[in-house]
């Protein structure tokens, strides 16, 4: 209640100074007729900031008004995710939601869930994979998953991002779905995906739940190995890795995604406008290019489409920190 | 420095956006500082030295309150080093720390530093001028500006928010206004232009846009 | 060699070349302005080169990112105000020697042997890079720990005041660094309730409260200090050739140094200067003269910290870790210019890598002129009175802080820390040390309690390794020091 109260005095001040100074262009011309902000949560160089600014330049040239890429971070995402909420719903404040959002209102961290926004595409989904190092024993996830099976709690360490952290959810949500407790395999909490693909490589640890797009290099250097992903298809950048389901029979799939949206109360007219948009930019050579490079996995959903997504991805992240015990009463 | 976030309640924090969130965090702590810079001091020393005694107690009582603080955290499910370690080893070594200086052990080395440091250190304000209170307002003033950065820079705009900074800080150091006025007026306006434009910094617009 | 030309022509496109000297410039003043990091100089470049062709976006990173490590050094020793935490460790040297009179002298060298230690450390990257990624690799958390104990330990080694003040400095930073949920457990801890503390104190708004402002402040109590007779600056490399032939094995030392930190990824400069200025300090025939204006440790931390800049690139082209903070930014550029690291890079694309060495190869030998203009129109502000330059400071400072995450709490973190600085300084506490401890504060957590949880809670391991042992015995033998040295004092003056 009281981090409301303070976002929507926020809010009202950031209305009352683009009332200030955008009062007269907003009577003149269709939309957009003036610059649009596209808030990122996360830093510059990393891989959302990468995507928004991909998308924010196609939005330029289908619209023909600069899309303007601000890096708002801090408070581990819920900053620039409030930045978005807080703006004023006039279609020139945009941002990108990442999985976050369906993760952070559960700890109690905000009150800000995937319903504070007007939904408008999902464009990206990355599943994890599963990695082990390159000398590791267990050649197949079959094998992996007998040999934990059959291991004590605890013996097995695994790692990819910080405790409670999407891979740590899809460790456990798989564990789960295997029958298992979700402390079976030792969660060893890292700064992100690249220092624990380095442990892994280093010997330290079991395996590594990551995305595939961070765990390529080091398997591209021959360093580690990727057992399966945990999707519903096979990456076309990774034909070899079978999915979770064609290698176990479990039917488990996981993600983080980014999307789209803006400050909730948006006009239709707008909203529609910037969907058909967006449906552009992801049907494009240049957005299907630059994420094959990089090997984002490309995926839509319209405005409802994705709104409806995010509904569900936030029931099974709630699922998922619960059994984790992460999940604030 | 406080270990914990007893004595103010959320709502309480969350009223009006920005400067009381910004000035309830630091309060206690300037309020403490401006206290003792006025109270503690030996009339010959600049504001906020203070004896090794009191600094070393300082660091006992952080120490302590870090550490009490750290072991309050809640346990992780499924870990058994939780997050409380670290802030109790720090803080227990900290108050240890605090205690040595309070005993004025390592004081030495210092005496020796001082001297090495005679050669190029700075030179006390005549102190007939300004009284102990007036040079410790003086030396708040420049946070104080940030503080006031924070609370107008979206309303009053980058520009004419930096000028008065420039300008109060220049006039406290002594600058003529023939000097103070140009640069309060040419130093924002320049800052804009490059990290606005050039780097794209979104520096608030506020009262008075810049045509670029 | 085919290779080779054709990297060549790669490099001597026009845009490419218009690329390196106008990112050289920006990453001068950037470097140079009191309040922007050399972290930020390249982070602030990003959006830029998503405009560019991939070599002519990586070169502004290369070429902007070593002139920004080299330009921090310039307010360091003209006001006493480091422009990047990788300057800190010598910041005090550096400005004794301009006290005394000598700031060409030291401008000098911190140019001079930048340029060595960059080309040093391009030369390791081009002959050494497998072997030392596959060192690199071989550091698994334990490593780690005693390594980010052993940088802490160096603040207490470099401290002219008393160990335990500066001990009690670097606690604090590390208190500093528990603040957020960036920890271990990924729980919000010392945050009390407010968001903006979340993702806990961002080190560059905290390092530039406790140099740059602090040092306003200390502007504000005390009188100006008796004007540098006014002339023009005299020739900045004479000398440099005869320290060059005079300091050889500090060079090799720094050079050698900052590569080994450079290739560790999570260890950059910053930690590469402090621990070369410590060594050079140990290891020297007159460390009295250390603190005084003393050419020895500038030529040391000042050739190693951009030696690590370029060895930091081999684990990232290699295994797309990043090295510090600037190639993790670097290696969202490569991605998004489909180069994307891996051995591959070095097979497929082998001219691009090529392109790479040589973008890094003329950076360096273009920051000696380019430096020296710097320098000479830097050396105003040894001309201008302190309330022109002051205020300037200030605004920069805001702004520099703000854009560092585009949030306004970061500017009251800096104004916090001006206040924090200014009340250490006065009391003797390094502030230096506490710059350490906040930048170091999650990687010495997280590789304990991350190597607790690996051997579920045995000690053993952090002993057991050959590494970790080696660096073991390193740390202790830091930690001892100061006790040893009051010993012994103790027991001179008794004598005496």
């Amino acid at each position: 209640m009281t981090r409301l109260t303070r976002r929507r005095l926020l809010g009202n001040a950031a209305a009352a100074g683009a009332l200030a100074g955008a009062g007269p262009s907003l009577a003149q011309g269709a939309y957009p007729s003036r610059p649009v902000t596209v808030i990122c949560p996360w830093a510059a160089g990393g891989g959302t900031d990468a995507t928004v600014r991909i998308i924010a330049s196609l939005l330029e040239q289908e619209f023909k008004q600069p899309f303007n890429v601000v890096n708002r971070t801090g408070g581990s995402g819920v900053v620039g995710h409030s930045a978005i909420a807080s703006a004023q719903p006039d279609g020139y404040t945009l941002g990108m939601l990442t999985v976050e959002i369906a993760m952070m209102h559960w700890q109690g961290l905000t009150e800000l869930a995937p319903g504070s926004y007007t939904p408008l595409a999902l464009m990206n989904e990355d599943p994890p994979g599963i990695q082990v190092n390159v000398n590791s024993p267990y050649k197949t996830v079959k094998e992996l998953a007998d040999a934990i099976k059959a291991s004590p709690a605890g013996k097995f360490k695994a790692s990819g991002t910080g405790q409670g952290g999407i891979w740590h959810l899809a460790l456990i949500g798989w564990l789960v779905a295997m029958g298992l407790k979700p402390g079976h395999v030792a969660w060893v909490p890292s700064n992100g995906a690249a220092p624990a693909m380095q442990d892994l490589a280093a010997g330290g640890l079991d395996v590594v739940t990551c995305s595939v797009p961070e765990a390529r290099t080091m398997i591209e250097a021959g360093k580690a190995k990727s057992l399966a992903i945990m999707s519903p298809e096979r990456n076309p950048q990774f034909k070899d890795v079978p999915t979770l389901k064609e290698a176990l029979g479990i039917d488990y799939a996981t993600g983080a995604w980014r999307g789209i949206a803006a400050p909730k109360g948006l006009p239709a007219e707008i909203g529609q406008k910037l969907t058909a948009a967006l449906k552009k930019v992801n049907d494009s050579k240049e957005f299907r290019e630059f994420m094959a490079n990089r090997g984002f996995g490309v995926k839509w959903a319209d405005a409802a489409g994705f709104g409806t997504f995010m509904a569900g991805s936030d029931v099974a992240m709630g699922k998922a920190m619960d059994a984790a015990g992460l999940k604030k009463a | 420095m406080r270990a914990s976030g007893e004595g103010f309640t959320h709502s309480t924090l969350f009223v009006i956006p920005h400067l009381p969130m910004a000035l309830r965090a630091m309060g206690p702590f300037l309020s403490r500082l401006r206290e003792r810079s006025m109270t503690l001091l030996p009339a010959d020393q600049l504001c906020m030295q203070l004896p090794d005694k009191v600094t070393g107690l300082f660091l006992v009582g952080v120490g302590i309150a870090a550490a009490y603080g750290g072991s309050l955290q809640p346990p992780v499910p499924g870990q058994q080093i939780g997050p409380e370690v670290f802030p109790m080893v720090v803080g227990i070594g900290l108050a240890i720390c605090g205690a040595l200086i309070a005993l004025g052990i390592g004081h030495r080395f210092e005496e020796e530093a001082e001297a090495d440091l005679a050669a190029h250190s700075d030179q006390p304000a005549p102190p007939e001028r300004r009284s102990k209170a007036a040079i410790g307002l003086k030396v708040l003033l420049p946070p104080a500006l940030l503080l006031f950065y924070v609370v107008a820079v979206d309303r009053l705009g980058f520009v004419p928010t930096g000028a008065a900074m420039v300008l109060a800080t220049a006039l406290a150091l002594g600058a003529r206004p023939k000097l103070a006025i140009p640069l309060a007026l040419v130093t924002p306006v320049g800052v804009h232009l490059v990290f606005y434009k050039l780097l794209r910094v979104p520096l608030p617009d506020g009262l008075l846009p810049m045509p670029w | 060699m085919d290779t080779f030309y054709e990297a060549l022509r790669l490099v001597a496109q026009p845009d490419v070349l218009i690329a390196i000297l106008l990112a050289s410039i920006y990453g001068l003043v950037v470097g140079s302005l009191p309040g922007l990091s050399a972290t930020m100089a390249t982070a602030l470049l990003v959006p830029i080169t998503f405009y560019l062709s991939p070599i002519a976006a990586i070169a502004t990173i290369i070429a902007a990112s070593a002139m920004a490590i080299f330009s921090g050094d310039i307010p360091g020793c003209l006001l006493r105000i480091p422009g990047t935490p990788a300057s800190a460790a010598y910041t005090d040297e550096a400005y004794a020697m301009t006290r005394k009179g000598q700031p060409e002298l030291a401008l000098g060298i911190c140019l001079w042997f930048s340029a060595i230690g960059g080309i040093m450390g391009t030369v390791s990257l081009i002959v050494l890079a497998p072997p030392l990624a596959e060192m690199a690799l071989q550091f698994s958390t334990y490593e780690y720990f005693w390594l980010a104990l052993l940088g802490l330990m160096c603040s207490t080694l470099v401290a002219r005041s008393s160990p335990i003040k500066a001990i009690a400095s670097m606690l604090i930073g590390l208190l500093i660094a528990c603040i957020g949920m960036e920890n271990p457990a990924g729980t919000p801890r010392f945050t009390f309730g407010l968001t903006d503390l979340l993702g806990g104190i961002e080190p560059i708004p905290a390092l530039v409260g406790v140099f740059a402002l602090s040092e306003v402040m200390r502007a504000m109590a005390t009188a100006e200090p008796p004007r540098l007779p006014s002339r023009r600056f005299g020739s900045i490399l004479k000398g440099m050739w005869a320290l060059t032939l005079r300091y050889p094995r500090p060079q090799v030392r720094g050079n050698i140094v900052g590569i080994i930190i450079g290739v560790l990824p999570g260890a950059g400069a910053d930690m590469a200067a402090w621990v070369s200025y410590a060594m050079s300090k140990r290891l020297s025939k007159e460390p009295e003269k250390f603190g005084s204006g003393h050419p020895e440790g500038l030529i040391e931390a000042g050739a190693s910290n951009n030696a690590s800049l370029a060895s930091g690139w081999v684990p990232s082209l290699l295994f797309g870790i990043p090295g510090d903070t600037i190639t993790a930014i670097a290696i969202g550029v490569l991605f998004m210019k489909g180069l994307n690291p891996g051995p591959t890079l070095f097979t497929d694309k082998a001219s691009s890598m090529y392109a790479l060495y040589i973008i890094f190869i003329i950076a360096n030998i273009l920051m000696i002129p380019l430096g020296i203009a710097m320098i000479r129109i830097a050396s105003f502000v040894l001309r201008a009175p302190r309330a022109a330059i002051m205020p300037v400071i200030v605004l920069l400072c805001a702004v520099g802080s703000f854009a560092t995450g585009n949030n306004l709490f970061l500017v009251v973190t800096l104004a916090g820390f001006g206040v924090i600085g200014y009340v250490m300084e006065r009391n003797g506490f390094p502030v230096a040390a506490l710059v350490l401890g906040i930048i170091m504060g999650t990687m010495v957590e997280q590789n304990f309690v991350t190597s607790l949880i690996k051997s579920d809670g045995s000690i053993w391991p952090f002993f057991s390794r050959p590494v970790a042992a080696v660096l073991a015995a390193l740390t202790f033998a830091a930690l001892l020091w100061p006790v040893f040295v009051w010993l012994s004092r103790l027991r001179w003056r008794r004598a005496a």
